[in-house]
């Protein structure tokens, strides 16, 4: 009876040698550098990107109110349309036409039985007034639309046209854009289905005076991409589930991606799709679930170099990452999804508060 | 802190005196105590010994914690009469300045030395080896922890006691090559309530 109680202890210390050799090393970041680095929440969550201007400098998302705007040096966040019981706003794109500056959104109504119905509205951003109507558009990222029923795909910043035929099922979309003035590519990566089950991965860029689509051949990859980031000719997407590493040198010689055999450490499983490309310092970056993760390509030799970012513009911002947009040249805004918004400055390896 | 202090004073005062009115208690080797215990968590610091940037050490709030709780079960066994070995399992959290939760699982072998005994009032140090499970923002951790531990408690009768606690708890987290530089030591300063039962 009495050696029973010692028994105990010294079972309490191996379990407990036993379970720190079990210890999860998987983190990119030490737990506690990520506690120390947090940022203040703002009481919002901001759920996507609309979009940024830079004549009034003002940025436009998407949070559980509604959809938002917050002006740079200000803190406030006003709600320019909310949400209600019969409307909550999925998706919205900044854009303007003819001077004129405007938000398009797309809302459905949750107290419906059938919440496919979808709506969209233009808001006109001089009046604050709303024209909706029941919508053949089916989804917004970043400057492209998507029409309903499946037939079309096009771009709304120049009028030019990329189809996408026989579209029959978008099952992801990725957008992203680059962080240096030259080459100025925004892009679209559109894993779909076309009415013949047959399935694509389709890669849509704007320079700003031409929409190109490609449509990348994946035998040789996972075609379940999680990010990409493009230059002019170069793309690089990553994988999924392991995180690989897939290139495409030019696009515009071959579209087949090939496989690099290397990946990132860092996990994609639930981040969302933020992608981008460094020409000044020929870098591209993702963010994963626990860091950036940065990729130097040595396109001569075929040899990539992978590091995760932890400091310096991705400092203190770690944490879940609602989307990305340029807003100048080495500079990208960062909608957080909990700590508000911040611009990344690549040139001076820094971070700060919209 | 103030108050801390006097309450500590008055249990300590309490205990001298109703010690001299009963028949005192003393430990034998064999005699067992369980105690629970409930109170705050103070964040003290966060060291990261091999950070390159600065000194890699962060205090209070600095250290993006915020005030938290703690509540935790032990069971000791006496191997003499001043000395006692067991187990203390807990769980801590605090909310992060991100408004996410850090919680902490402590489960340690425990030694407590009892150098002041009246019979109603016992004065414990402790000191916790063991490991705690770490939890924040969809990262898991299992690590190293120690807490060194004052109390004083104030027995009503021959087995129940109530009384206060504070210590230091400190996590580690160990990492090697190029996730050196997150290798770090996190300490929590825990304020405590504490139950005990002993026979």
């Amino acid at each position: 009876m009495k050696k029973s109680p010692i028994a105990i202890s010294i079972s309490i210390i191996l379990l407990c040698c036993l379970a720190f050799t079990g210890c999860n090393l998987d983190a990119k970041v030490g737990i506690f550098r990520k506690v120390s680095t947090s940022t203040e929440t703002k009481g919002v969550r901001i759920t996507s990107a609309a979009g940024y201007d830079s004549a009034s400098t003002t940025a436009y998302f998407i949070t559980d109110s509604g959809l938002c705007k917050q002006v740079k040096g200000n803190d406030d966040i006003t709600v320019l349309v909310a949400n209600t019981e019969t409307m909550h706003i999925k998706q919205a794109s900044f854009y303007t036409n003819s001077g004129v500056q405007y938000i398009k959104y797309l809302y459905q109504n949750p107290t419906q039985d059938n919440q496919t119905t979808i709506y969209t509205s233009t808001l006109t951003l001089s009046m604050l007034t709303s024209s909706t109507a029941v919508s053949t558009t089916s989804g917004i990222y970043a400057g492209f639309e998507v029409t309903d029923g499946g037939k079309t795909f096009t771009s709304l910043q120049n009028g030019e046209m990329a189809t996408l035929t026989n579209l029959s099922r978008m099952n992801k979309v990725i957008t992203n854009s680059n962080a240096s003035s030259s080459p100025n590519v925004n892009a679209l990566l559109v894993y779909w289905t076309d009415t013949s089950s047959s399935e694509f991965l389709t890669l849509i860029t704007d320079n700003g005076t031409t929409v190109s689509k490609y449509n990348i051949g994946y035998s040789a990859i996972d075609k379940d991409i999680a990010s990409f980031a493009c230059n002019s000719n170069a793309v690089i997407l990553i994988g999924k589930e392991n995180s690989d590493i897939y290139y495409i040198t030019d696009i515009t010689a071959s579209t087949e991606a090939a496989d690099s055999n290397k990946n990132l450490s860092d996990s994609f499983s639930n981040s969302p799709a933020i992608g981008f490309f460094d020409s000044a310092n020929s870098v591209f970056y993702f963010k994963g679930n626990d860091a950036y993760n940065s990729v130097k390509w040595n396109t001569a030799e075929t040899s990539f170099t992978v590091d995760d970012v932890t400091d310096g513009f991705a400092e203190g911002l770690l944490e879940s990452t609602s989307g990305a947009v340029k807003i100048a040249n080495d500079q990208m805004l960062v909608f957080t999804e909990d700590s508000g918004l911040f611009i990344l400055d690549l040139t001076s390896n820094s971070n700060s508060e919209f | 802190m103030k108050k801390t202090i006097t309450a500590l004073v008055l249990i300590a005062l309490i205990a001298v005196m109703s010690a001299s009115a009963a028949e005192a208690y003393s430990y034998e080797t064999g005699d067992q105590a369980f105690s629970f215990k409930a109170g705050l968590t103070i964040p003290a610091f966060i060291w990261f010994p091999n950070d390159s940037t600065d000194s890699g050490f962060v205090s209070g709030s600095e250290t993006h914690m915020k005030l938290g709780g703690i509540g935790s079960l032990s069971y000791m066994y006496f191997v003499s009469p001043k000395i006692a070995i067991g187990g203390t399992l807990g769980y801590s959290f605090n909310y992060s300045r991100s408004a996410e939760l850090v919680t902490e699982v402590p489960i340690m072998a425990k030694a407590s030395w009892y150098p002041v005994q009246t019979g109603r009032f016992d004065l414990i140090a402790s000191l916790s080896l063991g490991i705690a499970f770490t939890r924040y923002s969809g990262g898991f951790y299992t690590s190293p922890a120690a807490e060194i531990e004052i109390e004083p408690v104030f027995y009503f009768n021959d087995n129940w006691g109530i009384g206060i606690s504070s210590g230091l708890l400190g996590v580690s987290e160990i990492y090697w090559k190029e996730k050196k530089e997150d290798t770090s030591i996190a300490a929590l300063a825990p304020i405590k309530l504490t139950c005990h039962y002993r026979h």
